[in-house]
């Protein structure tokens, strides 16, 4: 058995390791030089020593939060309504309209939505009146930075959701209807249970994709709401100086672990376990 | 009931599609602002884009990086779903999968900051570089269309085809391959559409001048966007629809060219033996099989 599998394990190791192990050990390895290649802490003892870095860290984890939990509610949302089409012609095109995030570039994602957030007098304003917000709520705040991430993560919550929520159709859900439960406790006792994996895995690509946002963020937000992607982007295309950006890559890569490995053991069980 | 959840169905749609409607409107304004709704209509825009050769050169390397890196991510997904399907103990299996996925689940910007790092060690800056990497980051997607196709496929397909007389490697052309392929399609599309999209690989991996439509808008951003830049996004739009197209013709044609050639084999095998209208039938059957 061993022996069988050694081929692919070779193949396996040589490709995840350079395209995925050596960068994340190089950018490690970075952290801790400076610019004569000797080893240093000084990356590190500069991210501590600035306090801003603490305060970006902290609002990019509370606005992700923010983000994600929202993208999340309105992505089942979306993928029960979606399941419930019952013309697939139809259905098909609404999966490919959920998908157009994708392909609008983050720089002009960023403009379309301040265009439209900053039309006091269009759909934004007029709906914000109505809601009893000042016109300016949306404008340059760090709710607008959320509706930003909401917008971006929207795809990654709902697809999944939706494949989960198709999947757990069939017999089961015909079982629950026929022994007498309501559409509504179909969905909250069997269909959400079953897809909750999928779901899940959802919340967490997009928490990943709201704390390495860039453009985005400072674009809706305005200068006082950056985000800490900002800062990597910062420091190693303005400033040059890859020691901190690498320092910084390795606090976002860190303090993330605990999501990314949640998400990481979430994906490979929901795609092997079958 | 049915109003309310249509209604709210729409709702949602809408606010997906919206900032392209505002991106598409704003391509025909004048001048150098985004300004919306427009005041005025005109082409400036689109001929500036194509007037200028820096903005034509970086269309294609747009297409040709991303092109690229979506051929070397559907080559990379599925050798890296083979393999892992080849491993025997289902704990390393799942580790496996899990690293391999790991470029969709961390951060791009710590990957552009990683991937700057080595490439600039190994002096390979430029566009084989930024292909490679966008592959990397593209790979998740494939995995994933692969293992959903591996899912809905029936093993007894490969037992029937064997039993009937067909070698291994006919088996997998024949057979598994092009059941697979529309998967791996919608993949690699998916990966293309990461690839061109994402600003920061060029800007962290490519050469100094390796301009991209992605990068060169993100740059603009710092002086000012200009209706050639809106016009550029809405270029890689057309370039994704553009290809997953002719992806999408290319699959069906091919599926239709596969089952003629079957219904052609059919036919020859049956003719002499068989009763014309039982080969009717089965090349009948065949050609159904194939389209469905």
């Amino acid at each position: 058995m061993a022996a069988r599998s050694g081929a692919p394990l070779r193949v396996l190791a040589a490709l995840l390791g350079c395209g995925i192990a050596a960068p994340l050990v190089l950018l490690a390895r970075t952290s801790f030089r400076d610019d004569s290649a000797s080893w240093t802490l000084a990356n590190y003892r500069l991210l501590t020593a600035t306090p801003t870095y603490l305060h970006v860290l902290v609002r990019t984890y509370l606005i992700s939060l923010v983000a994600t939990l929202a993208a999340t509610v309105l992505g089942v949302l979306l993928a029960v309504l979606l399941a419930r089409l019952a013309n697939r012609y139809l259905r098909a095109t609404a999966l490919c309209l959920v998908a157009v995030p994708a392909v609008l570039n983050l720089v002009m994602t960023a403009l379309a939505w301040l265009v439209l957030l900053q039309d006091r007098r269009g759909l934004v304003g007029h709906g914000l009146r109505l809601l009893g917000l000042p016109p300016s709520w949306l404008y340059l705040t760090p709710q607008a930075t959320v509706l930003g991430l909401i917008y971006l993560c929207l795809p990654v919550t709902t697809l999944p959701s939706y494949v989960g929520i198709s999947r757990a159709r069939g017999t089961l859900t015909d079982a629950a209807a026929t022994l007498g439960a309501g559409r509504a406790t179909i969905l909250r006792t069997v269909s959400l249970p079953l897809a909750a994996g999928p779901i899940a895995v959802g919340a967490v690509i997009s928490f990943t994709v709201c704390v390495g946002a860039y453009v985005l963020p400072e674009t809706l937000g305005g200068p006082q709401n950056t985000l800490i992607a900002f800062f990597v982007q910062d420091a190693a295309v303005t400033q040059f100086n890859t020691g901190l950006a690498s320092a910084l890559g390795m606090l976002v890569l860190v303090t993330a672990l605990p999501a990314l490995v949640l998400g990481i053991g979430g994906l490979g069980r929901v795609s092997s376990a079958r | 009931m049915k109003a309310v959840r249509f209604g709210v169905l729409l709702a949602l749609l809408a606010f997906l599609v919206l900032p392209v409607a505002v991106v598409l409107l704003c391509s025909f304004n004048p001048g150098y602002a985004l300004t919306f709704p427009p005041h005025a209509f005109t082409l400036a825009g689109y001929r500036s884009f194509f007037g200028n050769p820096t903005w034509r050169q970086a269309l294609a390397a747009s297409a040709a990086q991303g092109g690229g890196a979506a051929i070397l991510s559907v080559l990379l997904g599925s050798t890296i779903a083979a393999a892992i399907g080849l491993v025997r103990r289902a704990p390393l299996r799942r580790l496996l999968l899990a690293v391999a996925m790991s470029p969709m689940i961390v951060p791009v910007i710590v990957f552009a900051t990683a991937d700057s790092d080595l490439v600039s060690k190994l002096r390979f800056e430029g566009a084989l570089a930024v292909i490679a990497a966008q592959a990397v980051l593209g790979t998740p997607y494939v995995l994933l269309m692969v293992l959903a196709a591996s899912q809905r496929f029936d093993p007894t397909l490969v037992d029937a085809g064997r039993v009937h007389g067909d070698s291994g490697l006919g088996v997998h052309w024949r057979i598994r391959w092009p059941l697979i392929l529309p998967y791996l399609g919608v993949g690699g599309l998916l990966s293309m559409a990461v690839a061109v999209t994402d600003p920061l690989m060029p800007l962290f991996v490519g050469a100094p001048d390796g301009e991209t439509l992605a990068r060169k808008t993100a740059e603009d951003l710092q002086n000012g966007i200009s209706s050639t830049d809106v016009v550029a996004s809405l270029m890689m739009i057309g370039l994704l629809v553009l290809l997953a197209g002719a992806a999408a013709a290319g699959t069906v044609g091919w599926r239709r060219m596969g089952s003629r050639r079957l219904a052609r084999e059919v036919r020859a095998a049956l003719a002499p033996t068989a009763d014309r209208a039982v080969a009717g039938d089965l090349t009948e059957a065949a050609d159904g099989s194939r389209t469905m």
